[in-house]
């Protein structure tokens, strides 16, 4: 039987239907096909990202904060583990009222910590939430004593604390951190990136109903451990000696700056007043500057340095040249500069009187000498008027504009240290580029870093060690300013200062010193004129002179007690400092140690103990001069020998009374028997020196005892009654040291003609009502 | 004379193919689930499948027209059963506990009987060799709307609207004219519109899975949350899926019920848009496949089966892969040899059995 043709089986049912159920077919699948197309290829990465974020959660680890070290490794600032109070708030049932009002009892010490309190623990235990902060870092003492509550679903986790081990101590350069310990201020602000470390991350997949399905974790990379230049004793020892004489003067703020000159690192940076980076809730917003890098003044008479130094570098000025002081006074362009000093009114000095008494008249000259190019160059090289690079945030440049843009007297404030805002970072580089031989190092106060987790390399403590060169490899940033000879000859000017001029508050013991003064006049806001009353007082030194081991800038701002000027506010506070700093360091004394007997005398007048070689060999010189004298002369008159051994048998009596052990070798006996026996010839050797002319030193001890008590390796200082010291008459006129020698109640005798040039004894030394100083004067 | 040889190979290769994507997919989508091991169950019921697809391919079909009325009748009284004495499960009806943990549902039993029905009716009709007359449209729609009706007050809307199809196919393929067509859609459509105007004929559930389609992100923790995960399993599947296992959507419970109702969404996050391509590909060539045997069958009744059996699938292969792209409203619609459920499996093999069948009896004498 034939099989019928196929498509006669289906002839009821029309083709033309087949043909649109498939193209309905077609139409559904190329619809679908479009639509995953769009879901899983065009927005593929959306869906994507809602599908993690539903799944998955991250929990941020915190990284562990690195440590600010002290050159010596001591932590300045670090990380604690400290005790988080949380709760369950599920599990603490019904008593989730009396729990908030128990817990706010032992949590809520400071009453400003609205966080702590029982309406707000209270809050967030009712909040519906499965967790709830009680306290966060809290102290063990309150972590023990909510752990002896035993309250259920109370618990405690371990969070990261920035500590800072001495308080206040550089609080400004340190810096502080908010909560989240981000870094707010200071080197926190500065290195905070480094300082942070890398946060861990845990990701945990969860499912529909928030089950944990799975974790991935990665460990937080702790942060960057920083050395910081600084010694935390100097440190301290500089914020000791800053705060007494804000104490007592009562200024504004007050900063000091203690340096490395021959690298550049600074070793304290104390600023008075100070917060504690501890206690952040109560953080004064005034002190939070750190104004030894972000704060401006103008430096008066320190900027002098400056002026001194180009002059000498540049102009050929010998430190004994002869200036024109003009008697305190010149006409700059119609503008009348005066010497605005107690012993104004100088006339033809040396260069170095000049700086020494800080005569303006003279700085003046000598920039004008300079010229504003070159004048302005120096400044410029000494880094004034731009940022020192140092690792602080929110350093300024300072104010210096450029000489086009000077007005005719400019160059004359200039000289001055008017019309030039610094920061006392600025000056201590300045004050050092000096002190080591005329280099400018650029501040720094970074020493080493180190990352804690992917380099091995270890902080390596490095004690601070004075050297007398500069590296061999200069550092970027450093480079010549003066020469060697002329910082050779700055430093022995600074040196005068101290000794004769107007620094001799910063007199050490034991140690020479050197060192410039300067009152600024701050400019009152109201008047736009320069303020009578509120003042700037600063000194910028270093010591010892010729092999410089610090280099010390103090800036005290408006000091409102007493004398308001840099030589009585602000050179104190540098010896108390140098002194301290020197001693610690153990830098070999270059000087006698001097007893507190002596160092009295040397607070009350200039102190005559220099016994440098230089001076010795000038006073040999002078004395052969002396010798040369008639032979009715005072002082060729032959030492009575009874009168001697007497002496000499008291001062041993007194020295047995005393009952010491070897004097360490006094000042005096480095002098010449001759000019020893000289001034014995003088005095009266008999008797104690009277305590009249004791007045309050800032060497004593508050307790002032005996000195032969509380002095034991001290030698006995025996003197006469009425004794006056030897005024200074270098550089003065013949009626001059006449009339000054008069005052004092000594005889002249002169020598050559001119200015006095040289004198015996030497300005300061103690001597008998009468006794004859001789003079030499020169051209 | 019935032969093996006459058997469509190609066809039964083409769904056991899928079937191993299914059990593969339900036993990743059930591996973290306390459902795991489904896969095992679901293997079971394609075995039964198979054997249940060939012991109906040597029952003639034409024996199953005979008894069509017959089983319509039994049909419908099961419905009933199931209205009175049904286990209730998530507020529905639906099934009929046969003790033994075994549950009988009858609406997917009934869609099978209800093709058969058609098909006769139909034929019945086309052997007139006249067009389609308005009684007689009447006529068909009673007998589908009939159960469809007992099984949308179950409530099952989803396998209701599963009989659509037959009805609709039955009409297309009977001959009713294109003019008759129109006006059924327009009254169709007045209706509907009514119904949604007085919006009274919706259940709240249902009303709020329309708007849950219609804007899936206006209450994405309520209604809306089971489109919203499955589009962001398709989604994020990408081109190549995120693998086996691996669908983090599908394994963290968030893609609601991934082994029936979203297995294709499971199925695209773990396979990606090449691996969904590849089931859209095997679904099109069954239903190809379907259609052409339709073409081949000896006769109209045997046609219509077919085209019944390809359409209900199609249906319900429309609906369910639209509702996992977002493209269709959440009716609870299983796909055909890819979800788990043994009524879904038995149905599927047992239409395909009878278009076996047919397909053997094609050279009838």
């Amino acid at each position: 039987m034939k099989t019928p043709p196929r498509k006669t089986l289906t002839a009821p049912i029309r083709r033309v239907r087949f043909v649109w159920v498939a193209f309905f077919f077609c139409v559904w699948a190329g619809v679908i096909g479009a639509r995953l197309t769009w879901l899983q290829i065009w927005r593929h990465s959306e869906f994507a990202e809602r599908a993690e974020k539903q799944q998955q959660r991250t929990f941020e680890v915190a990284p562990r904060r690195g440590v600010l070290y002290d050159r010596n490794l001591r932590e300045m600032a670090m990380t604690v583990l400290v005790d988080s109070i949380y709760a369950v708030p599920s599990e603490l049932g019904d008593n989730k009222d009396s729990d908030a009002q128990l817990l706010a009892k032992i949590v809520h010490i400071d009453p400003a910590e609205k966080f702590t309190s029982e309406s707000q623990i209270q809050g967030r235990l009712n909040a519906q939430r499965n967790f709830a902060w009680i306290a966060r870092k809290v102290d063990a003492d309150t972590a023990t004593r909510v752990r002896e509550l035993n309250l259920k679903g109370i618990y405690f986790q371990k969070e990261f604390k920035r500590f800072y081990p001495n308080g206040e101590e550089g609080a400004q350069m340190l810096g502080y951190v908010g909560t989240d310990d981000n870094g707010l201020g200071g080197m926190e602000l500065k290195f905070d990136e480094e300082l942070h470390g890398q946060p861990g991350h845990v990701l945990t997949a969860i499912d529909a109903k928030r089950h944990v399905m799975g974790s991935v974790q990665s460990d937080p990379e702790p942060g960057a451990n920083l050395m910081l230049s600084i010694d935390s004793n100097i440190q301290y020892m500089a914020e000791q000696a800053l705060d007494a004489q804000m104490a007592k003067v009562k200024a504004a703020h007050g900063t000091v700056v203690v340096q490395d000159p021959h690298t550049g690192q600074i070793l304290a940076l104390a600023i008075s007043p100070r917060f504690n980076p501890n206690d952040k809730r109560h953080m004064d917003a005034s002190v939070l500057t750190n104004l030894a890098v972000s704060d401006v003044y103008e430096p008066g008479s320190t900027f002098k340095l400056v002026t001194y130094s180009a002059a000498v570098d540049a102009a050929g000025v010998e430190p004994t040249e002869i200036v024109d002081c003009q008697g305190g006074v010149i006409n700059l362009y119609g503008r009348l500069i005066h010497d605005d000093k107690s012993d104004a009114g100088m006339g033809r000095v040396t260069v170095q009187k000049a700086l020494e008494k800080s005569s303006d008249v003279a700085a003046v000259k000598l920039a004008l000498k300079l010229g504003p190019q070159k004048f302005y160059d120096y400044m410029r090289s000494y880094g004034f008027g731009d940022r020192s690079g140092i690792e602080l945030p929110s350093e300024t440049r300072g104010l210096l504009q450029k000489p086009k843009r000077w007005t005719a007297t400019s160059i004359g404030s200039l000289a001055i240290g008017q019309e030039i805002a610094v920061t006392p970072v600025q000056l201590v580089t300045m004050v050092s580029t000096i002190a080591n031989g005329g280099v400018y190092m650029p501040p720094h106060v970074l020493l080493q870093e180190s990352d804690g987790m992917k380099s091995e390399a270890k902080l390596q403590a490095e004690p601070f060690r004075p050297t007398d060169h500069l590296p061999a490899q200069l550092p970027e940033g450093a480079h010549r300013v003066i020469k060697e000879t002329s910082a050779a000859k700055m430093r022995a000017m600074m040196q005068g200062i101290v000794e004769e001029g107007t620094g001799k508050a910063a007199q050490l013991n034991g140690y020479s010193s050197a060192g410039k003064t300067g009152t600024a006049n701050k400019v009152d806001p109201a008047t736009h004129a320069y303020s009578h009353t509120k003042l700037v007082a600063s000194f910028a030194g270093f010591a010892p002179v010729n092999n410089p081991a610090i280099s010390v800038t103090v800036v005290i701002d408006t000091p409102t007690v007493g004398s308001l000027y840099g030589a009585a506010v602000s050179a104190p506070v540098f010896h108390d400092v140098a002194q301290q700093v020197l001693e610690y360091l153990g830098v070999p004394h270059d000087q006698a140690v001097k007893t507190p007997q002596q160092m009295m005398e040397a607070a009350k007048t200039a102190d005559t103990d220099d016994t440098q070689d230089a001076q010795v060999g000038d006073l040999n010189a002078l004395f052969d001069e002396v010798n040369s004298l008639p032979a009715d002369d005072p002082l060729r008159q032959p030492a009575n020998a009874a009168a001697m051994a007497q002496n000499a048998q008291a001062a041993a009596e007194k020295e047995a009374v005393a009952q010491q052990s070897p004097a360490p070798k006094h000042a005096w006996t480095n002098l010449p028997d001759k000019v020893l026996a000289a001034f014995h010839a003088n005095g009266d050797t008999t008797s104690v020196m009277p305590d009249a002319n004791t007045r309050e030193a800032k060497v004593q001890p508050p307790d002032v005892k005996p000195a032969v008590q509380a002095q034991p390796k001290g030698s006995v200082y025996v003197d006469s009654g009425k004794r006056v010291a030897v005024p200074d008459f270098s550089g003065a006129a013949l009626r001059d040291v006449v009339e000054k020698a008069g005052i004092a109640g000594l005889h002249v005798q002169t020598v050559g003609s001119g200015v006095a040039h040289e004198q015996a004894p030497v300005a300061g030394t103690m001597v008998p009502m009468g006794t004859e100083v001789v003079v030499r004067f020169a051209r | 004379m019935v032969r093996f040889r006459d058997f469509d190979w190609v066809l039964l290769g083409f769904v056991l193919l899928l079937s191993v994507i299914s059990v593969l997919e339900i036993r990743s989508a059930t591996e973290m689930t306390k459902f795991h091991g489904f896969q095992q169950k679901q293997m079971l019921f394609i075995g039964v499948g198979i054997v249940l697809m060939f012991a109906i391919s040597f029952i003639d079909y034409h024996r199953l027209l005979g008894v069509a009325y017959w089983a319509y009748g039994i049909g419908v009284g099961c419905l009933v059963t199931v209205k009175l004495v049904g286990q209730k499960v998530l507020g529905a009806r639906r099934w009929i506990n046969l003790g033994g943990g075994v549950h009988f549902q009858p609406s997917e039993w009934v869609k099978l009987v209800l093709i058969i029905v058609a098909a006769r009716f139909f034929w019945e009709i086309i052997a007139n060799g006249r067009e389609m007359s308005w009684p007689e449209v009447g006529k068909s729609f009673a007998l589908i709307g009939g159960p469809m009706v007992l099984v949308l007050t179950q409530p099952d809307l989803g396998t209701a609207l599963t009989y659509s199809p037959i009805l609709i196919t039955g009409l297309f393929l009977g001959g009713m004219r294109l003019r008759q067509a129109g006006i059924i859609l327009a009254g169709i459509a007045l209706l509907g519109g009514l119904a949604v105007a007085s919006g009274k004929h919706l259940k709240p559930y249902q009303q709020k899975r329309i708007d849950a389609f219609l804007n899936p992100d206006s209450d994405p923790k309520g209604s809306g949350y089971q489109i919203r995960q499955s589009l962001i399993a398709v989604g994020s599947g990408g081109l190549w899926g995120k693998g086996t296992s691996k669908g983090t959507q599908t394994q963290g419970d968030f893609l609601p019920i991934p082994y029936t109702d979203f297995i294709f969404a499971a199925f695209c996050e773990e396979h990606g848009f090449i691996g969904a391509v590849g089931v859209l590909l095997l679904y099109f060539l069954i239903l190809v496949r379907l259609i052409q045997n339709a073409q081949t069958a000896a006769d109209p009744p045997g046609t219509l089966i077919i085209m019944g059996i390809m359409a209900v699938m199609l249906f319900q292969i429309a609906i369910n892969i639209g509702m996992c792209v977002g493209l269709m409203p959440v009716t609870g619609i299983p796909l055909p040899l890819m979800s788990y459920g043994g009524s879904s499996v038995l149905f599927s093999f047992l239409a395909l059995g009878i278009v076996m069948n047919i397909r053997m009896r094609r050279f009838v004498n």
